[in-house]
């Protein structure tokens, strides 16, 4: 399957958020060979276009956005313990020795370290452990860290390991949200050969995980007649509320929200039903969590719907899904590009 | 550290061996020292290593089994329930890769709890009933065909070097121990029969759960004297960072010769002096240090009527997780004065 060899490329680049111009010209060479022009956009982003080759065509956007949660290094001490705050909503149950990559002039390994939980008193062995509890051990002292440009400011990822698990499950970190980067690719090549009267954009917008500085500025450069912003889901699992999640396994869902263009959703779920593409609503009734929060107030009003990739275990090192459901993600993208941007069927509006 | 050495120690740490399922580390000891000594077993499940030698009966013991958690239950959807079998961190938990199986299968997992995105981040940590391992099952009977209730689960990674001579991984606070005790079995085989004292290496089971074996080998040895293995957590980076860190080991500055643990006075044992003259005699790095830890010596020192014992003691970054740290030169200072004193 083409579209997780490209899933892998797109992991081991990083692009931590706020970080993403360091990992840009590497992924514009991944995903350049797919499209007809790549241009930088907005804020730190990406903007990839397959043109249908006529003039002054409309435009269909497909958003995901490129960067990562992480830390940044804010205090290297005397004994080469660094110090870190968090880029993005690091999880504390995660933090208690972990494996990250500090990305100076080479990357470099490190280890979280924590006072461990047998010493640790009554009250503070209950607390969640925050920034402040942990120091990240690299093995090397302050003067070699200098050296390998580790500095205040550097930024720090998560180990980027890719498992496989039982019947088609694949985990690691990052799957946030560069598989459905590779759900967009795969709608491409579904969409390989079919005329098309829209020009179909792909965003790699930045900042997603922050403040979302990369979606409006990246949508301003696109000047888009509609938006597919594509991003992964909340996956049902024990301790975790059904009407909070989407099933894993039974397909892409369709967000189902203020936010959203009714339109564009209710087609959404027809196409799927009318293609037998697996398809499930996500009921985000005052807001999706993603980029599209932002997309009605931005140009007069860009008509938009949400798409997600049922995930697991979000923002750890095991995020997980099923291939099948990127599969059919990448279907559903590329049926709806099909029928509402295709010669044929131009969207009504 | 020779390459030897370091491959035992990498292969002993990867073994899987969570506390009441030590079977397999035990297996891979004996392996090792295959040729070298007896080995039998105790009724416990203690491996005792037998090297015949002169004078003193020595007993050494180390701890097999790591930080471990055994299957409460499993539900429809082939999610696993653990509880952990030792004091294990509910913080070290969640996005962590498990190894879930028994004595005879095994199968890979990741630990998980509630959507981060429903849980309040400057709360309390999870408890173990909140968690779960997936290992990727559909039903039930899918996670059956590797595990069942009872059954085991450890944390699973690699092992890898870091610059400055340290080590990463699983288990390592006591499989260096186990390590250490191997290779100076080597050493101590090369000698004559009349150049060493008679020799009791016991490889213990539940040492993390303190129901050592290091104490009903002790009571069914006998022996003059015991050399302990263990682990003194290093703590350099702990207290408020602009008031300056407190004192602690650090990995790195060599075998720590603990003046007392959680729970044995040695500081005035003569066997303790014995030891800091010998590793000063041959200039072997230690640290005389007040270890916060209380494993086996606890029980073990109060066998019959009493058991002179000394300890040798690794420092460590986090312990009991998947990714504690050691430094290969404290290792190599401990398996020097441990045969020395063999």
């Amino acid at each position: 399957m083409q579209e997780l060899k490209i899933l892998e490329e797109l992991r081991a680049i990083p692009t931590l958020t706020g970080f993403e111009n360091r990992g840009k010209k590497e992924i514009a060479r991944v995903l350049s060979p797919y499209f007809d022009d790549c241009r930088e956009a907005g804020v730190a982003g990406l903007l990839f276009t397959k043109n249908c080759g006529e003039k002054d065509a409309k435009k269909i956007l497909i958003d995901v956005h490129m960067d990562e949660i992480g830390w940044i290094v804010t205090d290297i001490e005397e004994n080469g313990m660094l110090t870190v705050s968090p880029l993005g909503g690091m999880d504390p149950r995660t933090f208690t020795a972990s494996r990250y990559t500090v990305h100076g002039t080479k990357d470099l390994t490190a280890v979280s370290l924590k006072k461990p939980f047998r010493l640790q008193s009554g009250a503070e062995a209950k607390k969640l452990p925050q920034a402040k509890d942990i120091v990240l051990f690299t093995g090397l002292k302050k003067e070699e860290l200098r050296s390998f440009g580790v500095k205040v400011g550097t930024p720090v990822s998560m180990e980027r390991r890719t498992g496989r698990m039982g019947d088609g499950q694949i985990f690691g970190a990052y799957m946030d949200d560069k598989s459905c980067a590779a759900a967009a690719l795969a709608a491409l090549e579904e969409l390989r050969g079919k005329e098309l009267s829209y020009d179909v954009c792909l965003l790699l917008s930045s900042q997603e995980e922050s403040f979302g500085a990369g979606f409006a500025t990246g949508v301003f450069d696109g000047a888009p007649d509609e938006i597919l912003v594509v991003d992964v889901d909340l996956g049902f699992t024990p301790e975790t509320e059904a009407s909070k999640t989407v099933k894993m396994g039974e397909g892409p869902s369709v967000a189902l929200s203020v936010q959203t263009d009714r339109r564009m959703t209710k087609e959404l779920l027809r196409v799927a039903k009318e293609r037998q593409i697996p398809v499930q609503a996500a009921m985000n009734v005052k807001s999706t969590g993603t980029n599209a929060s932002g997309a009605p107030f931005l140009m007069g009003g860009i008509p938009t719907a949400v798409i997600g990739l049922p995930l697991k275990y979000m923002h750890t090192p095991v995020e997980m899904f099923y291939e099948e459901d990127l599969r059919n993600t990448g279907k559903l993208i590329a049926a709806y590009i099909e029928e509402h941007c295709g010669r044929k069927g131009e969207s009504q509006r | 550290m020779t390459e030897n050495f370091l491959n035992t120690l990498f292969s002993l740490s990867l073994t899987f061996g969570p506390t009441g399922c030590e079977k397999r580390v035990a297996e891979r000891i004996e392996e090792e020292l295959k040729g070298i000594c007896r080995c039998t077993y105790d009724r416990m499940g203690n491996l005792i290593c037998h090297l015949p030698g002169h004078g003193e009966k020595l007993m050494i013991a180390a701890g097999m089994d790591e930080m471990g958690f055994m299957i409460t239950d499993i539900d429809d959807k082939g999610y696993i329930r653990v509880a952990p079998t030792g004091s294990a961190d509910p913080a070290c938990f969640l996005g962590k890769e498990f190894t879930v199986g028994n004595e005879s299968t095994l199968t890979e997992g990741v630990g998980a709890g509630k959507v981060l995105h429903l849980v309040d981040r400057a709360g309390d940590s999870p408890t173990f009933d909140k968690l779960f391992i997936d290992v990727g099952a559909k039903t039930k009977e899918d996670a059956e065909k590797f595990a069942e209730k009872g059954d085991f689960a450890a944390y699973r990674g690699e092992l890898f070097e870091l610059p400055g001579d340290c080590v990463a991984g699983k288990a390592l606070e006591s499989r260096s121990g186990c390590a250490i005790v191997v290779e100076a079995l080597k050493e101590a085989a090369k000698r004559d029969e009349s150049e060493r004292k008679d020799l009791y290496a016991v490889f213990t089971v539940k040492e993390k759960a303190n129901m050592s074996g290091a104490v009903t080998a002790a009571y069914n040895l006998c022996p003059d004297n015991a050399i302990l293995l263990g682990f003194t957590p290093s703590m350099n980076f702990d207290g408020d960072s602009a008031n300056g860190r407190k004192r602690s080991v650090i990995p790195g500055e060599g075998v720590v010769l603990p003046l007392k643990d959680g729970s044995v006075l040695f500081y005035d044992s003569p066997f303790l002096t014995r030891a800091k003259e010998k590793a000063e005699e041959l200039e072997i790095p230690f640290v005389l240090w007040d270890s916060p830890v209380s494993l086996s010596a606890g029980r073990a020192h109060l066998v019959k009527e009493g058991l002179p014992m000394i300890e040798l003691s690794i420092p460590c970054y986090n312990p009991e997780t998947p990714l504690a740290v050691v430094h290969k030169k404290d290792i190599d200072s401990a398996l020097k004065l441990l045969t020395a004193l063999m």
